[in-house]
């Protein structure tokens, strides 16, 4: 590691200004809105495209190949730039590139560069947003910011569904990628009113410790061993393998199951867990700093396999869609005390940003498998099965935290 | 695009069975074939995969995602995407080519599939490794 990152030890010591703070909440905001068309919509869009669906498999294999081997370098990166800022800056340009690429040109070549790139971006951009508000705010007061993060994040992603869904609908599909690529410009307006020297690039990485200062950043293999993080990664990858094939499999259940209504409760499936997101996030990231980490992981882990089973023994599509809030509160525990954990662990090591690559790989690996495991289980053993072997993966993230997740939050009274 | 290509050639090839007009023939001047001969369709002939699929009455149903042909190579089911919001949760089937037709809405051709939603939502998934369960009117 450089040596600059022992150097200026003491960060700025003013308060971040309001001008920063407001920024952060409206980039969090349009970062979460910028990726809203990238998910599964693109084979929609490629699909009016008069693509194949072996083509359109390929490429979005190769993006999800990709992404699993992007986290983590994506990580790596963000530690070792100075300015996280610009470094935001150029991952949302990205997004902004790939965006037009796929509205502009839908051929193979450049669909598939245009999926690299968004790829690329998106693992230093996820990273970067974090590193920003650790950078911001420091260790003490990052857990009520990552929740705040959290509600502006969930809204812009709510509100983007409904209207990108909404112009996908109404308009064209290419529109959804045109609508994608200016948005990138508020975003980078926001990111432009938080100040460069607000940022602590030491405190971006995790770097500063009362108690480690000067220490050079740790050696991977130290790193590793930090008590909790391997079970936090290995709790993630179990999360996300229980979770990922929940939400499609509820939408083709209630498309199945319901006939007129079906595109709406199918959005509500989807819109309504953000909106309790962005309504207890910030509540969340109190109470994590107020009771710890571990009661609100085990919380938010806990309502997953309880919404697998109740999902397993619901036929209503109105029901499905209520039990589907119950994805808010472990949504909003995942997006707060995710981050916040890691900030823990990777306090004075410098290495936050390749704690986030880590588990961002987690988080693929476990939501791939889940989405393979899942369709297996419907296929052969029908619907419900599905919904109870997801269960049960969620079952066995929560013991697995349960047994050996140690409490990260510093003892010394933040 | 190679399918896509291929099935350019296909077509092109494929002509020659109903070949009224011949548009060029012999090899003299370099580019053509000897015995490939082109013919302009004598009905209209439209795209199909991509094309938005609806009901009788007017109902958005989803969109053409592939066509299904036998070993003799007569297209027997188009296989339809349908329902989910922003691509998640979508289902698809395959329906019964006879139960297919174009029709003009204004500038676009649509595909009007003659069955009623609920029919075409209660039809077995498609899985593409599986022989697939295809949807049929049952008069």
């Amino acid at each position: 590691m450089p040596d600059w990152k022992a150097q200026s030890a003491e960060g700025p010591a003013e308060v971040p200004s309001r001008s920063s703070k407001r920024g952060l909440d409206w980039f969090a905001f349009f970062v979460a809105d910028i990726q809203t068309g990238f998910g599964p919509f693109l084979s929609v869009y490629l699909t009016t495209q008069k693509w194949t669906q072996v083509d359109i498999g390929l490429v979005l294999s190769i993006g999800s190949l990709a992404s699993l081997l992007g986290q983590v370098p994506g990580g790596w990166l963000v530690d070792r730039v100075r300015s996280k800022r610009r470094m935001a800056a150029f991952a949302v340009l990205g997004i902004g590139v790939s965006a037009l690429l796929i509205a502009l040109t839908p051929v193979f070549a450049t669909i598939a560069a245009a999926k690299l790139l968004h790829v690329a971006a998106s693992s230093v951009l996820g990273p970067a947003v974090a590193a920003i508000t650790l950078g911001l705010v420091g260790h003490a007061a990052v857990g009520p910011r990552l929740g705040r993060n959290a509600r502006f994040s969930a809204a812009g992603n709510g509100l983007a569904a409904g209207v990108m869904g909404a112009c996908g609908y109404f308009v064209s599909a290419q529109a959804v990628f045109f609508v994608t690529a200016v948005l990138v410009l508020p975003a980078l307006l926001a990111l432009r009113t938080i100040r460069e020297r607000d940022v602590d690039p030491i405190r971006a990485d995790g770097g500063l410790d009362a108690t480690e200062t000067n220490q050079r950043a740790a050696s991977l293999g130290r790193f590793f061993r930090r008590p909790g993080l391997i079970v936090l990664v290995a709790c993630v990858l179990l999360f996300h393998l229980a979770n990922a094939a929940m939400l499609p499999l509820v939408g083709s259940d209630v498309t199945a199951r319901s006939g007129r209504w079906a595109t709406v409760l199918v959005a509500a499936c989807i819109i309504a867990p953000q909106m309790i997101v962005a309504a207890i996030s910030p509540t969340v990231g109190q109470l994590a700093q107020a009771w710890g980490r571990r009661p609100m992981l085990l919380m938010g882990f806990a309502t997953l396999p309880l919404r697998g089973g109740l999902l397993a023994l619901t036929n209503d599509p109105y029901m499905v869609v209520a039990v589907q809030t119950l994805d808010g509160i472990s949504g909003a525990v995942m997006g707060v005390l995710v981050p916040l954990a890691l900030a823990d662990i990777a306090r004075g090591t410098g290495r936050f940003n390749l704690a986030q690559g880590v588990v961002g790989s987690a988080t693929g690996i476990g939501a791939t498998l889940s989405t393979v495991g899942a369709g297996y289980l419907a296929d052969r053993f029908g619907i419900a099965s599905a919904f109870w072997g997801l269960a049960g993966m969620g079952v066995l993230a929560l013991v697995l935290l349960m047994a050996l997740m140690p409490e990260t939050r510093p003892s010394d009274g933040d | 695009m190679l399918p896509a290509v291929a099935g350019m050639l296909a077509q092109v090839v494929a002509a020659p069975a109903s070949a009224q007009a011949p548009v060029g023939s012999g090899s003299a001047d370099g580019d053509g074939v000897p015995g490939l001969t082109s013919v302009i369709s004598q009905s209209r002939l439209d795209s199909v995969l991509g094309r938005e699929v609806r009901t009788r009455v007017e109902e958005d149903v989803g969109r053409v995602v592939d066509i299904l042909a036998d070993r003799q190579g007569r297209v027997q089911a188009a296989v339809i995407e349908f329902g989910g919001f922003l691509g998640i949760g979508t289902r698809k089937i395959a329906v019964d080519w006879s139960a297919i037709s174009f029709e003009n809405d204004g500038k676009r051709t649509i595909v009007i599939v003659d069955l009623s939603r609920d029919q075409l939502r209660l039809a077995p998934e498609y899985k593409p490794n599986e022989q697939p369960m295809i949807v049929r009117t049952s008069d």
